[in-house]
């Protein structure tokens, strides 16, 4: 069930609807059924799998908290390595055991398996994290382990969240379901305007972005440099808009119901660093990384070596997080490397930049940043997007030595008009996204009868002619879904 | 606070008010334009009330066969085809049901040949999609689409409205100021030939259900026909695909049970001797225009000879002789 579908249109007014005003003990129940229903929509086959991550976490913290049985670490151990071993099997084995089998044919000691028919349960990665998070903290000792089962299944399954998250803290989320509810008319209004905005990004743009990205990415060797480079920049676009397109319509989702989730993005493109652009891309799966990830190898207190050596970790584990395939692991190690190759060059840098007199806090100084980081990212997304490692450095390879081809912007597969309606609704939502972080336009818009009602007059009418919906029309997933 | 969530559900009102004024608005501007070949219901509409003395429905063997043009030169009795491609029968209960609304005619003239068609042709979207929004289109859209067809005839951007990056100044032209008049009187004019070697069986399949269904809506328009005084004509247009021998006389059997319906098989007695089978088709279904002009021409001859049919109410013959004229001047190319 697609948040952009009227099923969860509907499915969602009417949860609204029912949990509206309902004490915690009556809708949690019923926020977990109607949870577990939307989860069950994508297969039954996935529930035994959430259902066993959520029982097995809630049990380990329980004991982990109690220390009845001792050995607290030996507990948290064995949890995780039941919980991140389901996502590793589901979704890594075959890979590694492909990737051994190429290894070992190289000294000749290859061997032949046929990969197994697995099922990859849909938001694995996600709802695996949320609760691995969750007994890190426990253990940790910086939230109690939780004792309602209902509570915390709910925790592990929340609908807005299941598929591609954000990925939740325990110490966020809980205290909201225990909290007394109450019919809050700003949640409603705050959660529809991010859940319109989120769909106006998937159905107007990243749907419609996606057709010159995946008609050149189809076939990279038939495209020019000058396309290819398009399609780089426009994939950058897609990927921010589809992603961040699903993270409000999650957020909106549950903001209308009552519950905050935590913010995914905030400007990535805005970036004037590679660091910087991780504080504000995926930023719940970004922190997870650095809180479970990043501070138990170290993080930066330890020499620079073994910093750099964690910073590249991190980013092959992310990398690898994404997907089961050697151009997400090189992604990833993109951006490890660039972070650690700019930690090494920043005093030469600072060097240069003092000596051209430049400001740092001058805007052309941001601006060019800026550019430099957009830059770097897109050329990483080529690794992300690109079908297999071949590919990628097929596009990057005919990028820089400024291959030709026929077609010009023909070859995109979209219409004149239909590039410019992208080109200004591209515009638009970059403006909107600044806008709104300089002078809180959503917050003012709430505060605003008309002119919200203008906006999603505005929105729903644009989706409603230039939306990618309909007959002839391909319903995309979101890119993340996959993940 | 109740102040303020009254005043948001009466904005969320006004929004959805808005959103479907802007839909329709936006739908008449994005559907394709229907100027013939059958379901021109904007067209139909700009006839004078009740001016049309005998109509006729069906499918693409009506609005192909059939120039009332020449009727009218031929029997001084106004006529209008207001057919659909591959139009059912359910369907055609529906178009029956809502030309009754603008138009009091004396005969009524249905192509049957649509009992034996699948329960769901090609066409619904253009049967349906064109038609006025009233409790007419909302029972064909319930009761005669496929469920994957619904949404996209209750919500027509659903279907067509990537058409914004291929619009046309006729577009604009006709979502502004609406159709004009059909000046063949829903007839589509056909000008190739293809010879005819010898008739094919069809060999249609027989699903027992549907036909059931199809006689039941037959029957409906029937009583419809009875109510409002209309004489009914059940019919076959001649061609060279006709349907087996058995089913036309389950039919024909069937048919004869309604009482108050003429039922004629055009194919039947050396129907299609009349015809020339080099110059008269347009494929084996269809006639081209020559064919269409004799059929038309036998068609004014039994309404007047054996309908005993007059035309009772006072025509607008400029309207009526431009029409003819136009015709003759497409035939003479």
């Amino acid at each position: 069930m697609s948040f952009t579908s009227v099923k969860y249109i509907i499915f969602l007014i009417l949860t609204a609807a029912l949990c509206s005003g309902l004490r915690p003990r009556l809708r949690n129940p019923l926020l977990l059924l109607s949870s577990l229903a939307f989860y069950v929509v994508f297969g039954i086959e996935n529930l035994p799998y959430l259902l066993a991550s959520a029982v097995l976490t809630y049990a380990a913290g329980r004991i982990i908290e109690s220390e009845l049985l001792g050995k607290r670490k030996l507990w948290l151990i064995l949890a995780l390595v039941l919980n991140l071993g389901m996502l590793f099997f589901f979704k890594y084995f075959n890979f590694f055991v492909g990737l051994a089998s190429q290894s070992l044919s190289l000294i000749g000691a290859g061997f032949s398996s046929d990969p197994l028919n697995l099922l990859l349960p849909i938001g694995i990665s996600f709802f695996v994290f949320q609760t691995t998070g969750y007994l890190m903290d426990v253990y940790r000792g910086k939230i109690r382990a939780e004792k309602n089962f209902i509570d915390y299944a709910l925790f592990a399954s929340y609908f807005p969240g299941i598929v591609s998250g954000p990925i939740q803290r325990a110490g966020d989320m809980l205290p909201q379901y225990k909290a007394p509810a109450k019919f809050n008319l700003e949640n409603i209004k705050a959660g529809s305007l991010q859940f319109i905005w989120g769909a106006f990004k998937k159905l107007v743009v990243a749907d419609r972005i996606a057709v010159l990205v995946n008609t050149v990415y189809a076939n990279p060797s038939g495209h020019s440099a000058f396309q290819l480079l398009t399609a780089a920049v426009c994939y950058s676009v897609q990927i921010y808009c589809d992603f961040s397109a699903y993270s409000d319509m999650a957020i909106g989702s549950s903001r209308i119901i009552g519950f905050r989730l935590m913010n995914n993005f905030d400007r990535p493109y805005a970036a004037v660093s590679l660091q910087d652009f991780w504080r504000r891309w995926h930023i719940s799966l970004s922190t997870w990384f650095r809180d479970y990830l990043y501070f138990p190898l170290g993080g930066n207190r330890c020499s620079k070596a073994r910093n750099y050596l964690n910073i590249v970790i991190v980013f092959l584990v992310s990398g690898l997080w994404h997907g089961a395939a050697l151009h997400f692991v090189f992604w990833g190690f993109i951006h490890g490397a660039l972070q650690v190759l700019g930690k090494i060059t920043q005093p030469l840098r600072d060097k240069i930049r003092g000596g051209l007199h430049i400001s740092k806090e001058s805007g052309v100084h941001g601006f060019f940043r800026s550019l430099c980081t957009f830059g770097l990212v897109t050329f990483a997304w080529i690794f992300f997007r690109a079908a297999t490692l071949g590919d990628a450095l097929t596009v990057v390879g005919r990028i820089f030595t400024l291959s030709a081809a026929p077609g010009g912007i023909s070859a995109f597969g979209l219409s004149v008009p239909t590039l410019a309606v992208l080109f200004i609704s591209v515009l638009a939502l970059f403006t909107a996204d600044w806008a709104n972080s300089r002078y809180s336009i959503a917050k003012k818009l709430c505060a605003s009868l008309t002119p919200r009602f203008a906006v999603y007059f505005v929105l729903i009418a644009a989706i409603m002619i230039f939306g990618n919906y309909g007959a002839g029309f391909n319903p995309m997933d979101f890119v993340y879904f996959k993940f | 606070m109740k102040k303020e969530v009254k005043k948001e559900l009466f904005a969320v009102v006004l929004l959805i008010a808005l959103l479907v004024a802007f839909a329709c608005a936006s739908s008449s501007l994005l559907m394709p334009k229907r100027e013939n070949f059958g379901s021109t219901w904007g067209r139909f509409l700009k006839e004078e009330k009740d001016s049309v003395n005998v109509l006729f429905f069906g499918s693409s063997m009506s609005y192909c066969d059939i120039v009332p043009p020449v009727i009218w030169e031929k029997s001084g009795l106004t006529s209008y085809v207001m057919a659909g491609p591959e139009q059912t029968i359910p369907i055609t209960y529906y178009y029956v049901s809502e030309a009754l609304k603008t138009q009091k005619p004396k005969a009524l003239f249905i192509e049957v040949t649509g009992v034996f068609f699948e329960k769901y042709q090609n066409y619904t979207k253009v049967n349906i999609g064109y038609m006025p929004w009233d409790e007419n289109r909302i029972g064909a859209t319930l009761s005669a689409s496929e469920s994957k067809e619904i949404i996209g005839l209750l919500f027509p951007l659903y279907n067509y409205h990537s058409r914004w990056d291929s619009l046309e100044r006729e577009d604009f032209r006709i979502a502004l100021k609406g159709y004009s008049a059909d000046e063949l009187a829903g007839y589509t004019f056909l000008a190739d030939a293809k010879e005819m070697a010898s008739v094919q069986p069809r060999n249609e399949s027989f699903d027992g259900a549907n036909y059931n269904t199809n006689i039941g809506y037959l029957k409906k328009i029937a009583e419809l026909c009875e109510k409002n005084g209309i004489k009914p004509v059940y019919y076959i247009a001649p061609n060279y695909w006709p349907l087996s021998d058995e089913h036309m006389s389950m039919l024909e059997n069937d048919i004869g049970k309604m009482g108050n319906v003429r039922f004629i098989d055009f194919n039947k007695d050396g129907g299609l001797s009349s015809y020339d089978p080099k110059l008269d088709f347009y494929d084996n279904l269809h006639f081209n225009w020559r064919g269409a002009e004799k059929f038309s021409d036998r068609l004014a001859d039994i309404l007047t000879r054996q309908l005993g049919l007059e035309p009772t109410v006072n025509p607008d013959s400029t309207i009526w002789n431009t029409r003819a004229q136009d015709f003759h001047k497409l035939c003479a190319g």
